[in-house]
């Protein structure tokens, strides 16, 4: 069963909320958001994130790499349409990747 | 306390400096590169990142014991300890305090408050750049000179004007909410600069092997030399043409100049100090 698209983008989102729970973002929160300028996210931020990716799908995940790539091609940004395409990626067909 | 445990093997801890977390080893790469090898665990200091934040607790002894807690959570007797900056005082003095579960330690150009004598800013090539950038931040030469309590309260205050220069979020601020309660709410900006029982005399009873890794244009360089003369079992690494941030500027020259210590920390130390004059001091980043 392949991973469904809007529903990894609706558990991201989910993720996101729990992961901050005094989080107050104004604005619409699409795949052009960055989680560094617009989320205001710090560098342990993300990868407080990725372990809750990891724990959410209960599945290791190659985040750091993906940071860092990121890092290197100098990007200065992570929005959340290239976080549901990494997940899109890798989440293999478990029973957490669907669900 | 927050922290990430990846890989199988022999168990290494890494510690960041002040004000950092333990993304400071994603954005290196130690974390990744070293988990091929190493059971490796990598956590947020008291205060920082998603660790408990408490208003007191942050010398170095304090933190060691933190660290030696950590250990005693995971399960873990015994490890090598690799220390950036601040995290590099930690890490020493885990070394003092608990030898018997410190098989190593590597101190990553570590300013050390019992050594902050030796720290030369004018003789500093980056100092060059920074007495001159720095003004525009409200930071003015005098007050490194003085390097008082007040002094350096008010660098750390003034400093989170300066965007951040490394990783993601390079170009934007650094006066985050977390950064602020760390500053406001703590003894940090007093307890890193306390040797709190770390002196300079309390060096020659550091029994675990050390190697001490030092930028060749950083301000500390020259406690590189001091740590290879007093510390009994210690060697120390000039990482060539690199400053206090060599980790994130040269990572697999760090990675290559580690290597061979990890794999061995006291056979490693042995060799070198036989190997060399009294100091143990090699210049050129690899060892042989």
């Amino acid at each position: 069963m392949a991973v469904d698209r809007s529903r990894a983008r609706q558990n991201l989102m989910t993720i996101l909320t729990e992961l901050r729970e005094d989080w107050e973002y104004p604005g619409e929160i699409n795949d052009s958001t960055g989680i560094f300028r617009d989320l205001q996210f710090e560098s342990i931020d993300a990868v407080a994130l990725g372990s809750a990716i990891e724990d959410h799908y209960n599945q290791s995940l190659p985040f750091a790499e993906f940071l860092m790539k990121a890092n290197e091609r100098k990007a200065t940004d992570i929005t959340i349409g290239e976080l549901v395409d990494f997940l899109m990626l890798h989440l293999r067909d478990a029973p957490g990747a669907t669900s | 306390m927050h922290y990430q445990t990846k890989g199988v093997g022999a168990d290494v801890v890494l510690v960041h400096g002040l004000t950092s977390t333990l993304a400071f080893w994603y954005n290196t790469r130690v974390l990744a590169t070293l988990s091929a090898d190493y059971r490796v665990t990598a956590y947020d200091l008291r205060g920082h990142g998603y660790s408990t934040l408490t208003p007191t607790g942050y010398k170095s002894p304090d933190l060691a014991a933190d660290l030696a807690a950590l250990l005693d959570h995971l399960g873990v007797e015994r490890a090598t300890v690799i220390g950036h900056s601040f995290g590099g005082s930690v890490a020493l003095h885990f070394a003092l305090l608990y030898p018997e579960r410190c098989a190593g330690a590597v101190i990553c150009d570590t300013g050390f408050a019992a050594l902050r004598y030796l720290r030369n800013i004018d003789q500093w090539p980056g100092w060059e750049i920074w007495k001159n950038e720095l003004p525009e931040y409200g930071i003015t030469p005098d007050w490194f000179y003085r390097a008082d309590e007040a002094g350096i309260k008010t660098i750390l205050e003034k400093s989170v004007n300066i965007p951040v220069q490394f990783g993601l979020r390079r170009g934007t601020t650094r006066d985050t909410p977390r950064f602020r309660r760390l500053l406001e709410e703590t003894s940090v900006s007093t307890d890193f600069r306390d040797p709190a029982g770390l002196t300079e005399d309390r060096l020659a009873d550091i029994t675990p092997p050390i190697l001490a890794v030092y930028g060749e244009i950083s301000p500390f360089r020259n406690v590189a030399l001091r740590l290879a003369e007093r510390l009994p079992n210690c060697a120390a690494q000039i990482i060539p043409a690199m400053g206090h941030f060599f980790l994130l500027h040269a990572p697999e020259v760090f990675m290559e100049t580690v290597a061979p210590f990890l794999r061995e920390p006291d056979a490693y130390v042995a060799r070198q100090r036989n190997g060399t004059a009294s100091t143990a001091v090699q210049e050129g980043g690899t060892p042989g």
